[in-house]
């Protein structure tokens, strides 16, 4: 008996894979226009539910991500992926949605008829207040249930100067976005999950390459292979190219592919590049200065910011010979730093951004001077609901690191801080 | 209410013959507790009135690793005792601490014995108290009380019982606070930093079964082993990983301990 | 759900294994054990203290393909284990498990895949430290141990210098045997093993031969 006991006791269960509904967008969406970007603006902002399932709750945030239509609910923490279009004055919606808790899933299709908006959107006038989706969603269990919302607030959701921060590029293994954490899919997907920022780690291999990596070692969790094993800084890069996959398939990026990626193909406006290789410095400031041009060349406002989480990293950002060429923001006078330690330490480095942990409470007076000195405030990684309502509507801070950026996507808008 | 009147009628039978055999009548119906059996904790065994047991030991868990992302161990030391009372009722709880978390568990139990098995329910309250304000940068403490309702049966071999216990899991009540241990977010904010919430939702959130065995180790010394197979939404070691995720998670506990 | 059968069927396993040896020790124990003194009133045992090595061959199986060249899930091993056992009044005996295991070695011909520059190689071993439980009931004996393997894998990449990278998992490890006793202290035997790394998917199922040494015969 003990022996059973203790072999349970070694035992993992893992968390079964959720497979999204697939949706053939071709012949849904035939012989419609597509969204331009005053489409999608009006489109975008806060609902209320009229009629309908009342899974997602009353209060409902639409955004968009490029082409694709977001949608974040508070209530089943849910996030919906839409493709639309128009035709005849009227707008298609067509997509899935997930409930991030647990393994919900579904279709959903919903339409705005030419009298409820559709030709206020098709005409791109107005600010798209009062306009009603309709239709109806799937569930896992196969049943169909009507959802009827209607827009009643039409801030630009985009626009609003609130950081929501995805952890590990958009979160975690564990939330089975069927996407690996700290990946390149991943960080494509963040802007998807309401996400304005993301956190990437970084390590390093053997031969002193950063790669975007959370764990010191490689576990099951994140590189399944058994051959994969032990300290991450115990290969080079060219043998993790060659046998490390992460457990959706992608490749372990470079630090320099992912900036890459983050500047050339998503919308993010801030990067956390949460340094767990402090010995590795230089490379890392170089490869900042390299994607700090890439997004000057390209026109993209990314603020890259390199984090110190400990007093290693501390010491290694302000002793690498990099440090002095780190570039001071003219609006406020800072460096690209993020800095999770205390405010003296962030004046000393003079940070951009303090990033206190959660656990610490709302310390006002303390966010309160660092705003006074033009720096900003993060929190990290808020993950419960109560503590994420809490930050929003008691807190002072620019923005919250979560797994859950769906649910502060979610919580944040429909707040009357997000409005 | 006819219903219930017939089920206590049976009951009460029951307790006359399983009483009358534990004093020593070895009836076709029943087999009283022996010598060994008389310590047992986990058993639901019927034992003479006031005799009982008490263990002092260890549990260890691996906490649900979806939440937890490693394998993190979470030792406890833990007493877990039973009293018998009249009319084959008996009174049964446990204390562990591991100094993050603390519980605490009482509850009552009816048993009857039947010629092999020994069958056995009651109802349990479980309070957990949480407390890490002694890590730094973990400014947090943790409330929480669970209910257990159970059904409980046991294998009585010549030297060994094994127990089988079915668990439900009903919380009742949260309570946390972040930012300030010494505040109180209450209803009652007394300090605007200190963040947290209190929450009476009653919910069903998981259950579990737990396998145990009671025999004699060394000598005159009797040992518990066992485990619990918890499958619940909020595991009581994993209080302190604060997420949003909400699916039941599987997890497993050992314990084991010297009957006193 | 793999893991879940598994743990069903074990503890079904261990139960059965407890009514057998209750059985036993109700049944007369001169039957099981004719040659050895009992060390208690209360049970017969065949020893005191044991030593055993064990040597098997086996299959692996990961749960699956270990890397993107790989064919299969399936690997052929062998193992060589050290065992040292307790065995006190009642029922359980005690112990430390360790040793040796192959669990599985490949070799990736250049052009694998369409991928690799030249021939590569990989290997994956473990070294368990387990500590084990085990019952007797007549000559057979059923255990488990649970505890830690540390695993090593040597990998030569495409030419590149072969490197080795170790790390401990959590385990178990079930096993049955049966004992001919061939002379004083002394028995040999079959015996069927099962080691699995459940954080790891690997499962590796062995069977070979034991020889049995009791210190205190």
């Amino acid at each position: 008996m003990c022996a059973v006991a203790l072999i349970v006791s070694a035992c993992v269960a893992d968390l079964e894979p959720v497979s999204l509904p697939v949706v053939d967008y071709t012949s849904e969406l035939r012989g419609m226009l597509s969204f331009d970007s005053t489409a999608r603006r009006l489109l975008s902002g806060v609902y209320k539910r009229n009629e309908g399932t009342t899974r997602f709750g009353d209060r409902i945030a639409v955004a968009y991500d490029g082409q694709v239509v977001t949608m974040y609910t508070v209530r089943g923490v849910a996030f919906f992926t839409l493709r639309g279009g128009i035709a005849n004055d009227s707008v298609k919606l067509v997509g899935v949605w997930r409930g991030v808790q647990g393994s919900e899933t579904g279709i959903a299709r919903l339409s705005i008829r030419p009298s409820e908006g559709g030709r206020e959107i098709a005409e791109g006038k107005g600010n798209g207040l009062g306009l009603i989706l309709r239709g109806e969603i799937t569930t896992s269990s196969g049943s169909r249930e009507s959802y009827v919302i209607e827009k009643v607030d039409a801030t630009n959701l985009r626009q609003l100067d609130f950081e929501i921060i995805a952890h590990r590029g958009g979160g975690r293994n564990s939330e089975r976005l069927g996407v690996s954490e700290n990946s390149i899919p991943m960080v494509l997907l963040a802007g998807r999950l309401g996400a304005t920022a993301v956190e990437v780690d970084i390590q390093r291999t053997r031969d002193g390459e950063p790669i975007i990596f959370h764990d010191p070692t490689f576990t099951a969790r994140t590189v399944p292979s058994p051959y994969v094993i032990g300290d991450v800084d115990n290969y080079t890069l060219r043998q993790l190219k060659a046998v490390a996959r992460l457990v959706n398939g992608e490749t372990i990026p470079t630090l320099d592919e992912m900036l890459d990626v983050i500047i050339d193909s998503t919308e993010l406006r801030l990067v956390w590049l949460d340094v767990k290789a402090p010995s590795v410095m230089d490379a890392i400031l170089t490869s900042h200065a390299r994607a700090v041009e890439r997004a000057r060349q390209r026109g993209r406002d990314v603020d890259i910011l390199i984090g110190i989480p400990d007093d290693a990293t501390f010491s290694a950002v302000r002793n690498s010979r990099l440090f002095g060429s780190l570039e001071i923001d003219p609006k406020t006078g800072t460096l690209p730093i993020l800095c999770e330690l205390g405010v003296d330490r962030v004046r000393d480095v003079n940070a951009r951004v303090w990033a206190p942990r959660f656990t610490a409470g709302l310390q006002s007076t303390l966010v309160a001077e660092m705003k006074k000195e033009k720096r900003r405030c993060f929190v990290w990684t808020v993950d419960d609901q109560n503590f994420i309502s809490d930050f929003v509507s008691n807190g002072e801070f620019d923005g919250i690191l979560t797994n859950y950026p769906t649910l502060l996507a979610a919580m944040f808008y429909t707040s009357p801080k997000g409005r | 209410m006819k219903q219930l009147l017939v089920i206590w009628l049976v009951l009460l039978l029951s307790v006359r013959v399983t009483v009358k055999g534990a004093e020593g009548a070895d009836t076709a119906l029943v087999k009283p507790a022996t010598e060994d059996e008389q310590h047992y904790i986990m058993a639901a065994t019927a034992v003479d009135w006031w005799r009982g047991g008490l263990s002092a030991g260890v549990v260890f868990s691996v906490l649900p690793q979806p939440l937890t992302e490693y394998p993190i161990p979470a030792p406890m030391i833990e007493l877990r005792g039973r009293f018998a009372l009249p009319l084959n009722l008996a009174i049964y709880g446990r204390l562990g601490s591991n100094i993050a978390t603390n519980i605490g568990q009482i509850g009552a139990m009816w048993t009857l014995n039947l010629p092999v098995v020994s069958l056995g329910g009651g109802l349990s309250g479980f309070i957990t108290y949480g407390n890490i304000t002694y890590i730094d940068g973990f400014n947090v403490v943790h409330e929480r009380l669970t209910f257990y309702p159970m059904a409980t049966a046991s294998l009585r071999l010549e030297k060994v019982t094994l127990t089988a216990r079915i668990e439900a899991e009903v919380l009742s009540y949260r309570r946390s606070r972040l930012g300030d241990a010494e505040g109180d977010n209450g209803n009652d904010r007394k300090n605007q930093d200190v963040i947290g919430y209190t929450r009476y939702d009653r919910q069903l959130t998981g259950g579990a079964i737990t396998l145990s065995i009671e025999q004699p180790f060394w000598k005159n010394t009797h040992i518990l082993l066992g485990v619990t197979f918890a499958y619940s939404r909020t595991p009581y070691q994993a209080w302190f990983l604060y997420n949003t995720f909400d699916d039941r998670l599987f997890s497993t506990e050992f314990f084991a301990g010297f009957i006193l | 759900m793999t893991q879940s059968i598994m743990v069903v069927t074990t503890t079904v396993f261990f139960m059965l294994i407890q009514c057998v040896d209750a059985y036993c020790q109700q049944s007369d124990s001169s039957k099981i054990a004719p040659q050895l003194e009992p060390i208690s009133d209360s049970v017969t045992a065949r020893y005191q203290f044991e030593f055993t090595v064990v040597g098997t061959i086996g299959v692996t199986r990961y749960e699956d393909n270990p890397t993107r060249f790989s064919s299969t899930n399936r690997f052929r091993g062998f193992a060589g284990l050290l065992r040292a056992m307790w065995h006190p009044d009642h029922l359980l005996s005690i112990g430390v498990t360790s040793g040796y295991i192959l669990l599985s070695e490949e070799t990736f011909a250049s052009g694998t895949a369409g991928l690799l520059e030249s021939e590569s190689e990989v290997q994956l071993t473990a070294f368990p430290i387990l500590l084990s439980f085990a019952m007797q009931p007549g000559n057979l004996q059923i255990g488990a141990g649970v505890g830690a393997y540390m695993l090593t894998s040597a990998t030569r990449i495409a030419g590149e210098e072969k490197f080795t990278s170790s790390d401990f998992e959590l385990g178990v490890h079930a096993w049955a045997g049966y004992d001919f006793d061939v002379f004083s202290g002394f028995s040999v035997g079959p015996e069927v093993s099962l080691h699995v790394l459940s954080n790891r998917g690997i499962g590796a199922f062995h069977a070979g031969v034991r020889v049995q040494y009791d210190l205190l015969y």
